[in-house]
């Protein structure tokens, strides 16, 4: 036997003792291990749905912003055929969805309208007050108060403009919100990751403690810290899986059977329509690669402790 | 094998658990250790295998200088010292197969290695016949015979014992002496730690007294 034909099959013997390890220890110590996959699932479900609500909210706000507008009042002397190709110039830029004529009489209406009861006071003005002016709505996805400020500026001096009102504030304020909800959201979820790989590792740390007397006999027996380590980090690992497998299916469970009152509850308290999102497969996948990573290095931290003695 | 120099040991930093002690083990030789309790005989043992580092002083163990040794390179020192207490210190929850066989799983050794050494280990402990009871269902002197199998299944060149008979009625301990001095004949390097007159006297071995963590007659 030599040494280059013997160091592969030990390898092999080597991963297959410690898989060996790492599943036996599942009925060894059911409970600790159940406690484990239970608290992995029940924090990986609260992260998951903290990212969808997230998500969610996100693209409600993001909906918000695209209705950014700002209008051109029109000066009143402006003849039809100039305010024509002032809108169709304006028509043409990448970032306008669309520009609409809202003529004097179609302002009083509005504002008719907005008022309601006191409509009246309307008719008693000797004259219509109201300018006519260009509203103009920005794409989808061009949002931001750069686009509006560039568009103002460009138009305030034009001859048939007489001023420009933008939503500055109103928008600015919403892209605050948005930037908060995604920092704030961040920081949860890094948040709900620490506490879960603390929990992890608190649980773990009880199934090492529980074969403590083991791991004294095998670095005695001269085990390296990898030997010892690898059945616990498979362990952890396999605890990442199933804790996954559980949360995926909860989160699902919650969407089916949650999502729709959900939403009809938020559209009748806030006026805002809202659209849960389905957990995607790489939303999965990315709940899989957290619970992996945590039930790792959880295990990794937990062993530690043990070794060196 | 074994060279000790100067080897000062405290656990508190003032109270010495060793002194100045300096000693000197060959290939193939037995030595006991003795001396009443508490004289420090279980820590020289422990800097033996490297479970305690020397405050002082230089611990040489089979070419190696254990001051100077990487935490990472213990485990290969370990393999090749095999160690036995007297409280045995088997796994209640495994087979006798299994405990004996953990020094072989820890280095890798195949599936056949592994039983072949296993068996040879228990044959010469007398105990095939116990291969899969568990070491609770064993009497003292079986698991202590267990321990011994699982301290040589591996061929190290030295084999450490700590108080080996303290535990055993009379006729027990005979049979663990037996062992270790079947060890010594084939080779190994055996240190025993004991207070027991009677091991002491039931073989032909040199005897370092030790006595408030001091050599006091070698
Ligand atoms: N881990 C330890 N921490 C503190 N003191 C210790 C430790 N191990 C041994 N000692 C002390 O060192 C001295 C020698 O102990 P030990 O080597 O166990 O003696 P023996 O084995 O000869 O009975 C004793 O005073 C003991 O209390
Ligand atoms: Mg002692």
């Amino acid at each position: 036997m030599s040494g280059v034909f013997q160091s592969p099959a030990r390898g092999f013997h080597l991963v297959r003792a410690h898989v060996r390890t790492a599943l036996s220890a599942l009925t060894r110590t059911p409970v600790l291990s159940a406690v484990s996959i239970l608290t992995m699932s029940a924090t990986l479900t609260l992260l998951g749905a903290h990212q969808l609500l997230s998500l969610a909210m996100e693209s409600t706000l993001a909906d918000l912003g695209t209705e950014a507008r700002l209008a051109l009042v029109l000066k009143d002397a402006v003849t039809d055929a100039a305010r024509l190709s002032l809108a169709r110039e304006i028509n043409a830029l990448d970032e306008v969805a669309r520009v609409d004529y809202v003529s004097r009489e179609a302002a009083r209406d509005n504002l008719k309208k907005t008022l309601g009861a006191q409509a009246a006071v309307l008719d008693t003005l000797p004259e219509n007050p109201l300018p006519a002016s260009l509203e103009i709505t920005l794409q989808s996805g061009v949002r931001g108060v750069d686009t509006l400020r560039r568009i103002a500026s460009k138009y305030r001096a034009h001859p048939a403009v007489d001023e420009v009102v933008t939503a500055e504030s109103a928008v600015l304020r919403l892209e605050a919100e948005t930037t908060l909800l995604r920092i704030s959201g961040t920081a949860i979820g890094i948040l709900l990751i620490l506490a879960t790989l603390l929990l992890v590792a608190n649980t773990i740390r009880l199934t090492v403690y529980a074969r403590r007397d083991e791991i004294a006999i095998m670095t005695l027996c001269g085990a390296t810290d990898a030997y010892v380590r690898t059945p616990f980090i498979i362990e952890g690992a396999i605890h990442g899986v199933i804790g996954t497998a559980l949360a995926t299916s909860l989160l699902f469970g919650a969407h089916f059977a949650l999502a729709a009152p959900l939403a009809d509850l938020i559209s009748r308290a806030v006026g805002l329509s809202i659209t849960l999102p389905v957990p995607s497969f790489s939303f999965v996948l990315s709940l899989l690669v957290i619970a992996l990573a945590v039930g790792v290095v959880g295990s990794a931290i937990s062993v530690r402790r043990f070794l060196r003695t | 094998m074994i060279d000790l120099f100067h080897v000062f040991k405290t656990f508190d930093g003032v109270t010495p658990a060793l002194a100045d002690v300096s000693m000197s083990v060959g290939k193939g030789e037995l030595v006991f250790v003795t001396g009443p309790s508490g004289a420090g005989k279980s820590t020289l043992l422990r800097l033996l295998f490297a479970a305690e580092r020397p405050t002082r002083g230089q611990v040489v163990v089979a070419g190696e200088n254990l001051e100077r040794m990487r935490p990472a390179n213990v485990p290969y020192l370990r393999r090749s010292i095999g160690v036995v207490f007297q409280d045995f210190r088997l796994l209640p929850t495994r087979t006798v197969f299994e405990n004996v066989a953990f020094p072989l799983e820890v280095r890798g050794d195949g599936r056949s290695e592994i039983e072949r050494r296993v068996y040879r280990s228990l044959k010469e402990v007398g105990l095939v016949h116990k291969a899969y009871a568990m070491p609770p269902a064993l009497s003292g002197g079986e698991q202590q015979r267990v321990a011994i199998a699982r301290a040589l299944v591996g061929d190290p060149a030295i084999l450490l014992a700590d108080e080996p008979t303290a535990s055993l009625d009379p006729d027990n301990a005979r049979e663990v002496v037996k062992l270790l001095e079947t060890a010594r004949i084939r080779g190994t390097t055996v240190v025993i730690a004991t207070h027991d007159r009677a091991l002491i006297a039931a073989m032909n071995a040199r005897t370092v007294a030790l006595a408030g963590g001091r050599v006091v007659s070698a």
